[in-house]
């Protein structure tokens, strides 16, 4: 269809889910959609007018745009003051691991994923760091390398080190380790309020 | 018989004691060392409680104050502020003391001897882990932390994973204000999080306690008249 002909877009959430039924589900008081799943196999979000891509955490929020934006903004301030404090400083960072991390960081953002919380352990590498219910994802970047960790507060769940060059897209490394994170069930959730219909004029 | 005569080997006189697995040892949180800028204000952050640092010999090390010389949770804080202020003298001596970022003892994390010698089993490629009592810079109730790595997997992770799994391991905070700080208000003490395992916990009997207290009054003696 010619776009031309089309002055009004809406922009419009939805999720597939594995062996979806014809069910149709109503959103509750507060405009959440809920729906488990007891598969174990990937389930599919689409979100606004973003690719595809899939749900790695089942509790990480699905953000809308301009948060997003907002919040990878101030982490790229965060991490550029690092790079610029003394030398000796606990939270300074060299500039190849700041290189490092905006490229990971960049390519967060392209799959929307909630920004991270930032920490250090010396100047060769910055960890970001999400919380999940069970357990919590800590990715160390250096300049050459990701290690990924999984752990819950008995244990460490899942390590896996890649290097920079290997990895294209911060996307497979974040598919990685979802194959990684098996669990039986989950419960796959839409945060946030459904948005008003938003009126795209073209 | 001179002074120097009652003076022990080196080793005996930086070893008191094998730190028991069922042990309580305790890392001591600072502003702002513990604090990060976010929002252009300093908020608590957990992942800076722990640290280790590379020695000489190629492994890693940390510190805590071991529960055995310091069995109370008062003499817990007064190490916490002794802490502050040494740190806080030596940044006198070089020149660089400021008055509105000088360290200010906070509180204290718990955590077990054995939560450290697991992190063999528990992390990837650390070699061996291990906690022993060393007095350093005259705190007697000094215990140190050495961890020797692999080395086969990226050090930086490793460290992450040693750090995390220690700050896992953690009880507390127990907080406190140190007499040099009370003027502050806020006091920074006020932002430190829960402890992942929960409160503080004390599961010595009274009589343990007790015992623990008057060995340590009577090594603290033995220690401040024959070995200072």
């Amino acid at each position: 269809m010619s776009l031309r002909w089309v002055n009004t877009v809406y922009l419009q959430p939805f999720a597939v889910l594995p062996g979806a039924s014809t069910e149709v589900q109503s959103p509750d008081p507060v405009g959440n959609y809920v729906k488990e799943s007891n598969s174990s196999e990937p389930v599919t979000a689409i979100v606004s007018s973003s690719p595809i891509f899939t749900n790695i955490f089942s509790n990480v929020p699905v953000v809308w745009e301009s948060e997003l934006v907002r919040e990878y903004h101030e982490l790229g301030d965060a991490l550029g003051q690092m790079t610029e404090l003394d030398e000796g400083n606990a939270w300074k960072i060299e500039k190849p691991v700041f290189d490092a991390a905006c490229f990971v960081a960049a390519g967060l953002f392209l799959t929307e994923q909630s920004a991270p919380r930032i920490f250090n352990h010396g100047p060769q590498s910055i960890v970001f760091n999400w919380e999940r219910k069970k357990a919590n994802l800590y990715l160390t970047i250096s300049a050459d390398t990701i290690s990924a960790l999984i752990s819950s507060p008995e244990r460490v769940q899942r390590r896996i080190d890649f290097s920079i060059s290997d990895t294209s897209r911060p996307a497979l490394l974040l598919s990685a380790l979802q194959s990684a994170n098996l669990e039986p069930t989950r419960h796959f959730r839409l945060r946030g309020n459904v948005p008003e219909l938003v009126e795209v004029v073209g | 018989m001179s002074r120097n005569s009652w003076k022990l080997s080196a080793d005996a006189k930086m070893k008191w004691g094998r730190v028991a697995d069922t042990d309580s040892l305790f890392r001591l949180s600072t502003h702002p060392i513990a604090f990060k800028i976010q929002k252009k204000k300093l908020v608590f952050a957990s992942a800076k409680v722990m640290n280790i640092k590379k020695q000489d010999d190629g492994s890693w090390a940390s510190s805590f104050a071991w529960e055995r010389y310091v069995p109370t949770t008062e003499l817990v804080h007064d190490y916490g502020c002794r802490l502050s202020l040494g740190i806080n003298n030596a940044a006198r001596n070089s020149g660089t003391y400021e008055d509105s970022t000088r360290n200010i003892y906070c509180g204290a994390y718990q955590l077990r001897a054995s939560d450290v010698r697991e992190l063999p089993t528990a992390v990837d490629d650390v070699v061996s882990a291990d906690v022993y009592h060393l007095i350093e810079n005259d705190e007697f109730a000094h215990a140190h932390l050495r961890v020797i790595l692999g080395g086969k997997l990226p050090i930086e992770g490793t460290k992450t994973a040693i750090l995390v799994r220690l700050w896992e391991a953690c009880y507390g905070p127990l907080t406190h204000v140190c007499d040099c700080d009370k003027q502050i208000d806020p006091h920074p003490y006020l932002a430190l999080e829960p402890g992942p395992q929960g409160p503080y916990h004390d599961t010595r009997s009274r009589f343990e306690r007790w015992r623990a207290v008057m060995g340590f009054r009577v090594c603290n003696w033995l220690w401040q008249k024959f070995f200072r």
